[in-house]
């Protein structure tokens, strides 16, 4: 599962969570149920408007399970060690200072360090018309990398053009020279600026 | 290099003596430039192509942090009460809270309606794709920022004859442009459609050209100031 994947699920099931206590409670505290004619199982909570959330006499029965404690223990022990470990994730050094590539991925064992992979790939890709700016990185799990470029064009660049480009130039090289035919690429392309021309700056002409 | 044909047969439009037959002959020659442009991959536009999702990393971070201070409290005050010390003051406070309060009470439905706000903002944040700062190209893993479009469509129509101003939006599936100028809508609108086919958006994207008479060439203001001078230095004379 990917990190995009890991904090989405987290965000769902906080989110659902919530929105179900609150529901539960707006709807006890406003006497839903009575004014939509609505009967609740037995077992269903909060469904008097005055009775406490959670009684002296409720809590002496939860508590009363000789189960009661060692569970919230432990799930209070998950959640704090998934919310550390996920922490953690976070901190974790997300590229790779360099690239493996072993037989199964490429023709020969090498070891090709990411800066050098991504200086070639931002000198080739400068080099194409219309760019104003580049910065390359080299990312992706161990097994699949990915060189992922961010591309400033000039006010007059064409974006097919750098597709076209980059397509056939800086990656194809770079796939060709590291052997790795099935290199991925990721390119988040943007432009200058415009430069709007200021009336002010411009000569008086009599 | 996309550019070059488009900006010819746009500019050829107005500058030649106006004869009906000519204006086909432009368009053809814009929509065979910008399919040959954009026709890199051969795939053809998706109307649900999509951008990329962003990762929500701020939002997890802030309730993985709430859960961690919620969760290790809780954690901390049951083990230490379990192992025989009193309970800390405010977990005593919140099960007082709790066993006087019942639903009705103006607290508990406020805390209550929060927590269903809260909810459906993570829920919301959970589900959409958001980065919707970068429109997907037909290059897979390509994106494009979408005020870089809008510069994109702007310079070029900026090039225009008679544009004075010009004001361009873009949005997921639609490129609103506001021209203000002594200009033909019709030309205005053929030349910013080839340039924004000439962007190899994945999604089609629409583009709405609306125009407005600007003010006449110089601005008025010079005029006022030096128009009462001419006369009345000839009167005086």
């Amino acid at each position: 599962m990917s990190r995009g994947a890991v904090n989405r699920t987290i965000l769902a099931v906080a989110g659902a969570l919530l929105v179900a206590g609150g529901l539960l409670v707006l709807a006890g505290g406003l006497d839903l149920y009575r004014r939509l004619g609505l009967s609740m199982p037995a077992g269903w909570p909060l469904t008097a408007r005055t009775r406490p959330l959670l009684g002296v006499a409720a809590r002496a029965r939860v508590a009363g399970h000789s189960w009661w404690w060692p569970v919230v223990i432990a799930v209070l022990v998950l959640l704090v060690i998934g919310a550390l470990a996920w922490l953690a994730a976070q901190l974790r050094r997300t590229r790779s200072g360099s690239l493996e590539l072993a037989p199964p991925l490429a023709a020969t064992a090498l070891l090709v360090r990411g800066r050098a992979v991504e200086d070639v790939v931002e000198a080739a890709t400068v080099a194409l018309p219309g760019v104003e700016r580049v910065s390359a990185q080299l990312g992706g799990p161990p097994g699949a990398p990915v060189v992922r470029a961010a591309v400033r064009l000039t006010t007059h660049g064409s974006p097919a053009e750098l597709l076209e480009g980059f397509r056939t130039g800086p990656l194809a090289r770079t796939r060709r020279s590291l052997g790795l035919p099935t290199l991925r690429s990721e390119l988040r392309l943007r432009v200058a600026p415009q430069r709007r021309p200021s009336r002010r700056k411009q000569p008086r002409v009599r | 290099m996309n550019a070059g044909p488009a900006g010819d047969g746009a500019a050829a439009g107005p500058a030649e003596p106006v004869e009906p037959v000519e204006s086909p002959e432009p368009e053809a020659a814009q929509t065979v430039a910008g399919s040959g442009v954009a026709g890199g991959p051969e795939v053809e536009q998706d109307p649900k192509a999509r951008g990329p999702r962003s990762p929500r990393t701020a939002p997890a971070f802030l309730t993985v942090l709430a859960v961690l201070v919620l969760a290790g409290g809780l954690l901390y005050d049951v083990i230490a009460v379990r192992s025989g010390f009193a309970a800390a003051p405010w977990r005593a406070r919140v099960a007082h809270e709790l066993a006087v309060r019942g639903p009705d009470d103006p607290w508990v439905l406020a805390g209550a309606g929060v927590a269903v706000v809260l909810g459906a903002l993570l829920l919301w944040g959970a589900f959409s794709a958001g980065a919707r700062r970068w429109l997907p190209l037909r290059e897979p893993g390509a994106v494009i920022d979408r005020s870089g479009v809008a510069v994109l469509i702007a310079v070029r129509a900026a090039e225009l004859p008679g544009v004075q101003g010009t004001r361009v939006r873009v949005v997921r599936r639609r490129t609103v442009v506001r021209v203000t100028g002594a200009v033909d809508p019709a030309a205005v609108q053929r030349a910013l459609r080839a340039e924004l086919a000439a962007i190899p958006l994945a999604a089609p994207n629409r583009l709405d050209v609306r125009v407005r008479a600007g003010r006449p060439a110089h601005p008025h203001r010079h005029g006022g100031l030096e128009e009462p001078a001419g006369p009345s230095r000839g009167a005086a004379s």
